[in-house]
């Protein structure tokens, strides 16, 4: 049931995350458009003959980040039908990835042409030049601490309940196990991403004023209302931020499970998804409301690689808006902005290899065999050898799920059970086996060591217990 | 009012700041006793290192153009000291430019309208 509803989750972050793409990134009016693939729109493009070449680039793009789009939710569709949570977690997550690579593609090839377009026209970006409205200075503040203090007190009042329960200064049951403080664990993350969240939005406050008018008036409104969008949807993340951590309290004081675990997860992407959708949409109103206002804009193209990311070394800002979309980005060239990069790099190549690595320990079959008077356990890049003459005892049982397994270190799932553990409380333990049969050898080594080890199957254990009690006799 | 910062121009960019300030004070963009940012927030909003503006605001505070107080930070003043001569190094400005523009066949009197043009007809 959980497979269901974590691949229900992964699709509609999947979908959303391509519509979104598909909508904020891909302009179909371009000539409303501030910015036209990573592009800042110029006067020049309304040329008669540059409309056509534009209108070419734009709708070239388009069609192939359609047919990407299309493609991506024909494949979401598909992998709805998996099951398996370690497969899913896998596909998925591999999947995730490569159709956000896949929707930049037609973006950067759409940009790269526009670049050489205005190259082709003789237009170039005003390098190094900023303008600053000083009637706007530090006057442009839509966040105040009152719209974020509740929802950040009542999640803190819930954090320290679950607490409280767990250590068991409340007397109240507590269904998501005793002692683990799971409950304390998972609140504390959802809180402190409430608590995150306050500080971006305050970050996101304090965004440079963009000024696209000599009047003051029409600079101060349209950066008044792109600041409030930006609030608006900080506030409301906050309070279903908020909402969730109450709904996982009560399920984990209630009623425990992963079914309801995952129920919760999607009750909380739903809305999210909501308001990101809802943000772009005035995001985009904000601007087409503004266009025809707009007397001049600043073309710092060349500070945007890709079109995307900004690295501009003379800029001494950390947080700058971003250029699709809505929220903001960093500024690469800037030292927090490089550590930040390596930082994100890392993140997102460790979470695919490690997704790698957890695919490769679930496809590669585990292999017992007795070979030279010794009994070799291997898989992957793991080998346990125990020498005959070190066994003081063996013996073959079947009342696996009897064993009370705590994990030290190692692998934990389902279909495999590898490293250190503690088995009914005596450590010095180490396990090597495919739990799904419930057998296993034990074996009991002279140096105190116990080894549980099983075969890819019954069979396969049997025969080599078989061997182990020849050889031994 | 609007600033326009170039970081790739000659001119430091403490220079702009000051040189703008002045061109708004002059237009009358910006009228005495109006407030200034604070030198923090203009840094912040400019991009650009607080001891930057700082120098501009000192150099405008030394020059009679602003004042600054703890308390209500930089100000346009109310009434800014009149001389009624041109500073030398202003006079070797203004001689650099009448000879270019010489040089490059503006007549005197193109020039003369450009100066009542900047400096307006009612002063």
């Amino acid at each position: 049931m959980s497979d269901f509803y974590f691949g229900l989750i992964m699709f509609i972050c999947v979908i959303t995350m391509v519509l979104i793409s598909f909508f904020t990134m891909y302009p179909r009016k371009w000539k409303e458009k501030k910015i036209i693939l990573g592009v800042n729109f110029r006067p020049e493009f309304m040329v008669s003959e540059n409309i056509e070449k534009v209108n070419s680039i734009v709708k070239n793009t388009n069609k192939n980040a359609t047919i990407v789009s299309i493609l991506c939710i024909v494949i979401a569709c598909v992998l709805l039908a998996l099951r398996g949570f370690k497969m899913q977690t896998f596909v998925w997550l591999g999947f995730l990835y490569l159709s956000i690579i896949a929707l930049l593609v037609p973006y950067i090839i759409g940009h790269s042409q526009m670049m050489a377009l205005k190259k082709e026209l003789g237009l170039y970006s005003e390098k190094g030049v900023s303008y600053v409205d000083l009637n706007m200075v530090g006057k442009i503040k839509t966040m105040s601490l009152g719209k974020v203090l509740i929802p950040n007190i009542i999640g803190l009042v819930i954090w320290v309940f679950i607490f409280l329960c767990e250590c068991k200064v409340i007397n109240i049951d507590i269904d998501a196990g005793n002692g683990s403080f799971i409950g304390t664990i998972v609140v504390g993350i959802f809180w402190l991403t409430g608590l995150l969240l306050t500080f971006i939005s305050f970050m996101m406050d304090n965004l440079k004023n963009e000024v696209i008018s000599t009047d003051s008036d029409i600079n101060a409104n349209y950066n008044r209302a792109k600041k409030k969008n930006f609030a608006d949807f900080n506030v409301r993340f906050l309070w279903i931020n908020t909402l969730y951590i109450l709904i996982i309290a009560l399920s984990i004081v209630f009623m425990y499970s992963d079914v309801v675990l995952m129920i919760g997860v999607m009750v909380y992407i739903v809305p999210i998804m909501v308001i990101c959708i809802l943000s772009v949409s005035a995001a985009k109103k904000i601007e087409a409301r503004y266009k025809n206002e707009m007397e001049f804009t600043l073309d710092d193209d060349e500070n945007w690689i890709g079109g995307m990311f900004y690295y501009n070394p003379s800029d001494n800002r950390l947080n700058i808006e971003k250029r699709m979309g809505i929220g903001t980005t960093v500024n690469f060239a800037h030292p927090a902005g490089k550590v930040l990069g390596v930082f994100i790099a890392v993140c997102l190549v460790g979470a695919l290899a490690s997704v790698v690595w957890v695919g490769m320990l679930e496809a590669t079959p585990i292999n017992i065999r007795l070979e030279d008077k010794k009994v070799i356990c291997h898989q992957l890049r793991d080998e346990y050898v125990i020498e005959l003459d070190n066994i003081k005892d063996a013996e073959y049982k079947d009342d696996l799920d009897e064993l009370k397994l705590v994990r030290v270190n190692g692998t934990g799932m389902s279909q495999l059970l590898k490293g250190n553990f503690t088995v009914d409380g005596q450590k010095k333990c180490k396990l090597f086996l495919a739990p799904k049969d419930n057998v296993y050898i034990k074996i009991a080594t002279e140096e105190g060591t116990t080894y549980y080890i099983s075969g890819i199957d019954k069979e396969e254990t049997k025969e080599v217990y078989d061997e182990i009690v020849s050889e031994m006799k | 009012m609007i600033i326009r910062i170039d970081e790739l121009s000659d001119v430091p960019i403490y220079m702009q700041i000051r040189n703008q300030i002045v061109m708004g004070i002059s237009d009358g963009v910006l009228a005495g006793g109006d407030q200034l940012p604070t030198v923090r927030a203009l840094a912040l909003e400019m991009g650009i290192n607080t001891m930057t503006v700082s120098k501009a605001y000192q150099l405008l505070k030394s020059e009679g153009y602003i004042m600054t107080d703890r308390k209500n930070g930089a100000r346009v003043r109310t009434e800014i000291k009149k001389q009624g001569v041109l500073s030398d190094s202003n006079k070797t400005d203004l001689k650099r430019i009448v000879s270019e523009a010489r040089i490059s066949g503006v007549s005197k009197d193109e020039l003369k309208a450009l100066v009542d043009e900047f400096y307006g007809n009612d002063k």
